[in-house]
């Protein structure tokens, strides 16, 4: 799920930006309040994508830094609306229960690896139950066989050569995933700034934006 | 006052990847370097995927991205499947299992699902940023590190090189300035400008462009004359539209030919 802002400018600067009759002017208005709040969120998720990496390690997958280049805005009869198109925002900022829709079980990473994939994207993958069911998904086991040679020497002289096969390196059996019924994800709120803050940044640039042009209209006119 | 809305689509970036023609091809990334600039921009290909009907998986995957409506993880995922779908052997294709050059790897993938959506989102901005209104509003933008990378390219020094300017040391120019496309792998003047780069840019509004010194406070940026992708050509499941094929043709010379729909060198 996505989030959107809407940012309604109508009440204090626009009939300000209307006294100055000109579309372009307005419109121009309305762009600075969705320009200057979707920078300050991309500002946002840039420095969250640089301070919270995924706690597992593993490959990076810029969660946030996407989500800042995914933010955009359209402009409104009053001001402008803000949208974040990338899916899993809305749940960090909300929070909230997570349950898969078929009642399947969620696939929690447990180790680096999973960071970021999909449990059907792994081949080796075995099921791991417990007295209440399924509950992770780890790696098959195996064992490498190493084929030996040895000598032996034989009555009568001469030597017999016997190969075999001895135990190897023993690999597999780390867990992968973790398997639950859901997850209630506690809301954060610092994924996005505060919207106060937001909201003044918006007046803020737009007061700019409007003393600049009546700057630039005295100009002209004197 | 502000308030939480429902979400908007971004229409400028669904539409440039709705617009794009499929170019089924079998031709390496360098030779598709060579095609014109304005032509890769309106296809959608990969290095030596001649499959139409994967390079639609691709796309219908790209376009939920773009909705937020799927991951990257998920996505990938059903791509290996749609490669499973049409018995993509990478031994059979004559290629290492597991490079770049393999359709089914993972680094494979992750680059192809990047660069998709990156350039949807990249030229969506721009042509968004064309709006007179919009350039009036934020004429200039700055070229920044939005994703750490292990071995970062020098990209001050290939700004210096391109010609730009730094403002406070940061690499700022007006919209619509040739430092744009200059430093761009792709000669297109918006992101990604190279392959797997974390570089993107961001909006510099009116009063802090006219505070750097990047415009006079009288001067208007000119919108781009570029041409959109919703304008020309056609988009075609099948493959691409025979316009933009014959575009391909005069664009490489008698290098290439098309055979079954698919761009192969002669």
């Amino acid at each position: 799920m996505s989030v959107a802002i809407n940012i309604n400018i109508r009440d204090r600067a626009t009939p300000v930006i209307n006294q100055l009759d000109s579309k372009l002017i307005d419109d121009a208005g309305k762009h600075t309040v969705g320009t200057s709040v979707m920078r300050q969120i991309l500002d946002h998720l840039t420095t969250l994508d640089s301070e919270r990496p995924n706690a597992l390690g593993g490959r990076r997958t810029h969660f946030y830094a996407q989500a800042g280049k995914s933010t955009h805005y359209e402009i409104t009869d009053t001001g402008a609306v803000v949208s974040i198109d990338h899916i899993g925002i809305a749940q960090r900022y909300f929070g909230g229960k997570i349950e898969r829709e078929d009642g399947g079980p969620l696939t929690i990473p447990a180790r680096a690896e999973a960071h970021g994939r999909r449990a059907r994207e792994f081949n080796n993958l075995v099921m791991l139950w417990g007295r209440n069911g399924p509950y992770a998904l780890a790696e098959r086991e195996s064992m490498d066989l190493r084929l030996r040679r040895s000598t032996k020497k034989i009555k009568g002289g001469g030597k017999a050569v016997y190969k075999y096969f001895a135990h190897g390196e023993e690999r597999g059996g780390g867990i992968f995933y973790w398997l639950v019924k859901s997850v209630t994800q506690q809301p954060d709120p610092t994924v996005l700034p505060e919207m106060s803050a937001m909201e003044e940044n918006a007046f803020s640039a737009v007061t700019n934006y409007i003393n600049n042009i009546l700057k630039l209209e005295s100009r002209i006119n004197s | 006052m502000i308030s939480f809305s429902s979400q908007i689509p971004f229409k400028e970036a669904l539409s440039s990847l709705r617009s794009k023609g499929l170019l089924p091809t079998s031709l390496s990334s360098a030779d598709m370097q060579k095609l014109d600039a304005e032509i890769r921009s309106r296809s959608l290909f990969s290095a030596r995927t001649t499959n139409a009907g994967y390079l639609q998986e691709v796309k219908d995957q790209v376009d939920d991205l773009l909705q937020g409506e799927t991951n990257e993880a998920t996505m990938r995922l059903k791509l290996k499947e749609s490669l499973r779908a049409i018995s993509y052997d990478p031994v059979q294709s004559g290629v290492e299992p597991g490079t770049l050059k393999d359709l089914s790897s993972d680094p494979r993938l992750n680059l192809i699902i990047q660069m998709q959506s990156d350039t949807a989102l990249g030229y969506g901005k721009f042509i968004r940023d064309q709006d007179p209104a919009a350039l009036l509003a934020a004429p200039a933008q700055e070229l920044f590190r939005a994703e750490a990378r292990k071995e970062p390219r020098n990209w001050p020094q290939r700004w210096m090189d391109a010609g730009g300017q730094f403002y406070d040391g940061r690499m700022i120019a007006p919209k619509n300035a040739e430092i744009w496309t200059e430093i761009s792998a792709f000669g297109q003047p918006y992101p990604p400008f190279d392959y797997g780069s974390g570089m993107w840019v961001r909006d510099i509004l009116r009063t802090e462009a006219i505070a750097l010194g990047i415009i006079a406070p009288d001067e208007m940026v000119e919108p781009s004359n570029i041409q959109t992708f919703n304008t020309g050509f056609q988009p075609s499941i099948a493959g691409l539209d025979p316009d933009l094929q014959q575009a391909v043709l005069a664009s490489m010379g008698d290098m290439v030919e098309f055979i079954g729909g698919v761009l192969h060198l002669k």
